[in-house]
Order: C-alpha cells, then sequence, then structure tokens
C-alpha cells in the first residue's frame, strides 16, 4: 500500500476538478 | 518523507481518500518558479485552479502531516469562502489531533469561521479564552489578544 502520486499537473488539476478534491503537491528534491 | 511520513499507513489512507496526490521535483523549470519553490520538500494544498492555499517547508513527521494537511484544507475552503465545510477540518484537528503542532492554530481559524458565519463575537471571546486556558504559551494566543478586550 503506497500512495499514488501524479506527476503530471495538468492531470492533477483535471483529476482535482473531476474528483472536487483538492491537491496536496509535494515539490521534492530529485537529487 | 519518502522514509517515515509517506509510508506511513494512516498517511496513505487519509491522503488516498481525501486529496489529489501531485509530486513535482523541485526544479522544475515552470512549476518551481510559479510557486516560488526555494526549499525541499515544500507541500502545498491546491485548488482545481492550482491556487495555492497553504504551504509548509521542512520534514513532516506522520503523527503531523495529518493534521497539517487538515489545517490546509480547512484553509482552503476558508478561503473559497465555505466556512461551514472550513470549520468541519478544523475541529477534526482539535478533536482527532488535541496535542497536535497545528492544534492551537485550528482553534483560531474555528473560531474566526465560527465568527464569520454568525457575527457573534463571543466566537473570538472564545477563542482567547480556550487558547489562554489551554496553550498559554502559544504565539495564536498573542494573535488572539485583542479578542479579550470584547469581553462584556
Amino acid at each position: 500500500m503506497s500512495i499514488n502520486w501524479i506527476t503530471s499537473f495538468d492531470e492533477g488539476i483535471k483529476k482535482a476538478g473531476g474528483e472536487d478534491k483538492l491537491i496536496f503537491l509535494d515539490f521534492f528534491n530529485p537529487n | 518523507m519518502d522514509a517515515v511520513a509517506y509510508p506511513e499507513p494512516a498517511v496513505v489512507e487519509f491522503i488516498t481518500k481525501n486529496l489529489i496526490p501531485l509530486r513535482i521535483p523541485a526544479d522544475d523549470h515552470e512549476l518551481a518558479v510559479k510557486y516560488r519553490i526555494k526549499w525541499t520538500p515544500s507541500l502545498l494544498i491546491l485548488d482545481d485552479k492550482g491556487v495555492e492555499h497553504y504551504r509548509t517547508l521542512g520534514f513532516f513527521g506522520p503523527q503531523e502531516l495529518i493534521p497539517s494537511l487538515l489545517l490546509g484544507m480547512g484553509k482552503a475552503y476558508f478561503n473559497k469562502p465555505d466556512r461551514v465545510k472550513a470549520t468541519v477540518y478544523f475541529e477534526r484537528i482539535i478533536k482527532e489531533y488535541p496535542k497536535s503542532f497545528q492544534t492551537q492554530e485550528a482553534i483560531y481559524m474555528k473560531g474566526v469561521s465560527d465568527y464569520i458565519a454568525s457575527k457573534n463575537v463571543a466566537n473570538l471571546v472564545g477563542i482567547y479564552d480556550r487558547l489562554a486556558s489551554e496553550h498559554p504559551n502559544s504565539q495564536w494566543l498573542m494573535r488572539a489578544d485583542p479578542y479579550r478586550l470584547l469581553k462584556k
């Protein structure tokens, strides 16, 4: 069981609108 | 966050049920500039238009991440403005996470939400009284200090 992260901003916005949810956006260190 | 907070089953369940989880590298040329990212992790709550309503910087343990997210969700609905829905999130922090670092701000925000909805200054006085009683060293008591002057 893990968090099913979305990695596309546009997909996240679309999904939030479709599901009437807020977005939890994690800007992470890629290094 | 990957090693401690995100694997926690309660965190996975909360985020999956309540939010759209989105991860973007902090060196993203477009989004890191748009959201002025200077620190990692930067954890944001956005609405479905991409408008930011809440931000925290730095590591959160699993025991604090959920109440922090609840606070961000409450603030997003406060801003919408849907103060009734916002109050639900602030109340959850107060009741379910009474020892959280977020609880003092949740008490403050709930009182303000209730005041806006009711126009009853007793809600503002209640913020001061509760913080003075339960969290006398809180910075949120300082912010609520003017409300004690509303006492009759």
